[in-house]
């Protein structure tokens, strides 16, 4: 059988399995319901097991069926041992570790000492159970020789070691210098050589590459590995590629499941589609003219109608990815001593898995956030998801410390982020976002799950190249609340259509407040930016093809504004002329387009391709070089 | 032995090997990138998907200005480019194990550098160093 075609729905059902696992876990303590919690969880092993041995990923089934047993142990001699909870944790972090060691397509890390480690109630070693098992458990161990703490480590949410490629290139060293064995030591000694077995073996068995390439695993700064690799004698350059490999966790919702009816109510749509092209055509050819607006009109409620069953269809519920966050919040508390209790509001809500899959992350880093900087010894952490319009808001706020405007003031001067005179102008929303500033931090000190890794300006980054906003509110004693606002399909987006120096752009709908044409007269252009006041308020105005380096725009008795909203304020851009509203499927940039800022995907029309426009970071693009060019806007809006 | 693409940048030869060739696609519609600068300009459908178009000669300060209308689609596992040269070549298969280790320069990254028959001097492009360059330049908006 071919087994790879199973991979996605094992490593989809498998998640789905250690998801419900981890739930029942907290339900262990309440004492009226444990025993059929145990019976549940039993079921959960039982079904990872057999999928895993089926699918041949031998450790999987081999931590399953401990898992199973352990479980079966406990329910025959009706005792509950002390750490249950601890060891079904520990056993479903090694879990969830190896389904991304599959995800990655390295071999499964060794299980052996975790079997040997977790003993049941009456005794019995789990190595003993590996035994007991058909499972052959020692195909694999040979490949990976981690010891089972570093497993577990692996697995914590306090792991920061990172994957990449390191190109070393050789230059011609004297044979006795061995130049190729020496840096698999060094490697060795400074992390884990990854899946590049050919490269290793070929270096072991004394073959001289003029080059080397290895994935590396390893919590060592690149710059230290390099300056440690330089020291051995025939080593000419030394390289970094960043991983952009499958990361574990890209696969976690690569498979949505549709129920029969939906996909029923599709399948009638594009019955119904046919007909109507029939209709046209026929009416076409017998030039019945009368007849084609009542069938447009039919089209076009058929495509808004295909349009939203297939959004729904890419609708997996918000639980998705907070499924994980109850045991990272457990751990977090656990390593800093404190006591959280967690609030989860709306995890039935369906989001497009794009949404989900791009702020899985970020939605981990803030609440390591809460926990680590907010919440002091005890209080609430509330995670809720909830719909307004073609938006999802997403907030995750706790009842903490709280942050004080005029100290981020501070720490962003002392850090050099921000001049003194420019501080003074910030109002205390805006002083807040300096929190998303890369290299920002009111930690006093790195502790071990936050203060590194991701920032808040990765937060607020992956929220933009979803087209969305982040804000942040903040109370002295009283806490923080972070707000991701993403729209509701990453697909299919509704965008307002404008051309600029002859170019066509897209600006998503739900950026645009409005349109109108301006009397030149009316702009301020003795500012820099130019304003112009639009409902009492002083609004700054930026030509579109000048933020995008095209062709400046002429000016004319009036100006095309389109009013966007930036980060809760307002910024107006002009524009050569305004084309119209319109659906468009949105494809993500790839490398090396994703780095440019201010555009976050694009559309491919008949010959031509539409950029669609981030406007948020095109104005900080702007703002960032007008920084750095020495001057700062008077009338920014943030 | 070796199959690899000949490419000029100014007067030297270079070679990438077929492996990391997609398609070299001729003359097709290049379509400006709103805010790009320096050796990314523009872009293709390529298939239904959109691929930058890198200037290679001016990524790696060649003196030679004048451009292939052909475009070579370079793919590895995690990067798609289309990447112009000076002039698009021919395919030759080339002795991998008489690759020698490339000399001190500034000029285009190479792997190393054989001796063809035919061709002269073969220089084997480095096309990760290229990607780790990309990684590292700074493509945004210029501010005009």
């Amino acid at each position: 059988m071919e087994m790879s075609r199973y991979r996605n729905l094992f490593l989809a059902e498998t998640r789905e399995h250690l998801h419900t696992m981890n739930q029942l876990v907290d339900g262990l303590e309440r004492e009226p319901e444990r025993d059929e919690t145990i019976n549940a969880l039993f079921r959960e092993a039982h079904s990872i097991k057999g999928m895993a041995a089926a699918m041949q990923f031998t450790q999987t089934a081999a931590v399953a069926h401990h898992l199973e047993h352990y479980l079966g142990e406990i329910r025959s001699c009706s005792r509950v041992p002390p750490d249950v909870r601890g060891r079904l944790l520990d056993g479903i972090d090694l879990l969830e570790g190896l389904l991304d060691d599959i995800v990655s397509g390295r071999p499964e890390r060794n299980v052996e000492k975790f079997l040997q480690k977790t003993a049941t109630c009456s005794g019995q070693s789990g190595q003993d159970m590996a035994i007991v098992t058909n499972v052959d458990c020692t195909a694999q161990n040979s490949a990976s020789q981690e010891p089972a703490d570093s497993i577990l480590s692996s697995a914590s949410a306090g792991d920061h070691s990172e994957e990449f490629q390191v190109i070393i290139d050789l230059v011609n060293a004297p044979k006795s210098a061995n130049p190729g064995l020496k840096i698999l030591q060094r490697l060795e000694e400074m992390g884990e050589i990854l899946s590049s077995e050919a490269v290793v073996d070929s270096i072991r068995q004394g073959g001289e590459p003029r080059q080397v390439k290895l994935w590396l695993r390893s919590g060592i700064a690149p710059d230290k590995l390099k300056s440690k690799l330089l020291t051995i004698e025939g080593i000419g350059r030394v390289g970094f590629a960043q991983d952009r490999r499958k990361k574990p966790g890209d696969d976690q919702i690569a498979t949505v499941r549709v129920s029969t009816d939906r996909l029923d109510n599709l399948l009638s749509i594009v019955g119904e589609l046919l007909t109507n092209h029939y209709l046209l055509q026929t009416a076409a050819e017998s030039e019945n003219w009368t007849e084609i607006p009542a069938q447009l009109i039919l089209m076009d409620r058929l495509v808004e109608n295909l349009r939203h069953e297939v959004i729904q269809a890419r609708m997996v519920p918000f639980q998705t990815i907070t499924g994980r966050l109850p045991k990272a919040i457990r751990d977090i508390s656990r390593k800093s001593g404190k006591n959280v209790t967690l609030n989860l509001i709306g995890e039935d809500l369906g989001v497009d898995r794009v949404v989900l899959e791009q702020l899985g992350d970020s939605l981990l880093h803030l609440v390591r956030n809460a926990v680590d900087h907010g919440i002091v010894s005890q209080g609430t952490l509330t995670i809720e998801a909830r719909r307004e319009k073609e938006q999802i808001l997403i907030e995750v706020s706790d009842d903490g410390r709280g942050m004080s405007p005029e100290q981020i003031k501070k720490t962003a001067i002392a850090q050099g982020l921000l001049a003194a005179n420019q501080a003074g102008k910030l109002s205390d929303r805006e002083a807040l976002m300096l929190i998303c500033q890369p290299g920002f931090s009111t930690a006093q000190g790195v502790t071990e799950t936050s203060g590194r890794g991701v920032g808040m300006d990765v937060v607020k980054s992956s929220v933009e190249r979803l087209g969305g906003t982040l804000a942040v509110s903040s109370a002295l004693d009283r806490g923080t609340r972070v707000q991701m606002s993403v729209p509701l399909s990453t697909a299919i987006v509704k965008v307002l259509l404008v051309a600029c120096a002859r170019q066509r752009l897209a600006i998503p709908i739900t950026r645009v407040v409005r349109t109108f044409a301006l009397p030149s007269a009316m702009i301020n252009r003795r500012e820099e930016p130019h304003v112009f006041v639009h409902e009492g308020r002083t609004v700054p105005l930026y030509s579109l093809a000048e933020l995008l380096s095209l062709a400046r725009t002429e000016n004319t008795k009036k100006a095309l504004i389109v009013l966007a909203e930036v980060q809760g304020g307002l910024v107006g851009l002009q524009v050569d002329s305004l084309i119209g509203q319109r659906e468009v499927f949105v494809k993500p940039l790839h490398f090396p387009l994703d780095k440019l800022p201010g555009l976050s995907g694009v559309t491919v029309e008949g010959a031509g391709i539409i950029f669609v426009l981030e406007p948020q970071s095109l104005v900080e693009n702007r703002l960032m070089l007008a920084d750095k060019a020495g001057w700062k806007p008077e009338s920014s809006t943030f | 032995m070796t199959w690899v693409l000949l490419f000029q940048l100014d007067d030297l030869t270079y070679g990438i090997k077929v492996e990391s060739v997609q398609e070299i696609v001729e003359k097709p519609e290049q379509y400006p990138l709103p805010g790009a600068k320096g050796c990314l300009r523009s872009v293709i459908n390529f298939h239904g998907e959109v691929l930058a178009v890198i200037n290679l000669p001016k990524l790696c300060r060649c003196k030679a200005s004048h451009l292939d209308p052909r475009l070579i689609v370079l793919t590895d596992e995690f990067h798609s480019l289309a990447v112009q040269v000076n002039s698009v070549g021919s395919v030759v298969e080339i002795d991998i194990d008489r690759v020698a280790s490339p000399g001190p320069g500034s000029g285009p990254p190479v792997l190393g550098t054989c001796q063809h028959d035919d061709e002269g001097d073969i220089h084997l492009f480095d096309m990760g160093s290229v990607i780790r360059q990309l990684e590292k330049l700074d493509l945004g908006v210029d501010g005009g």
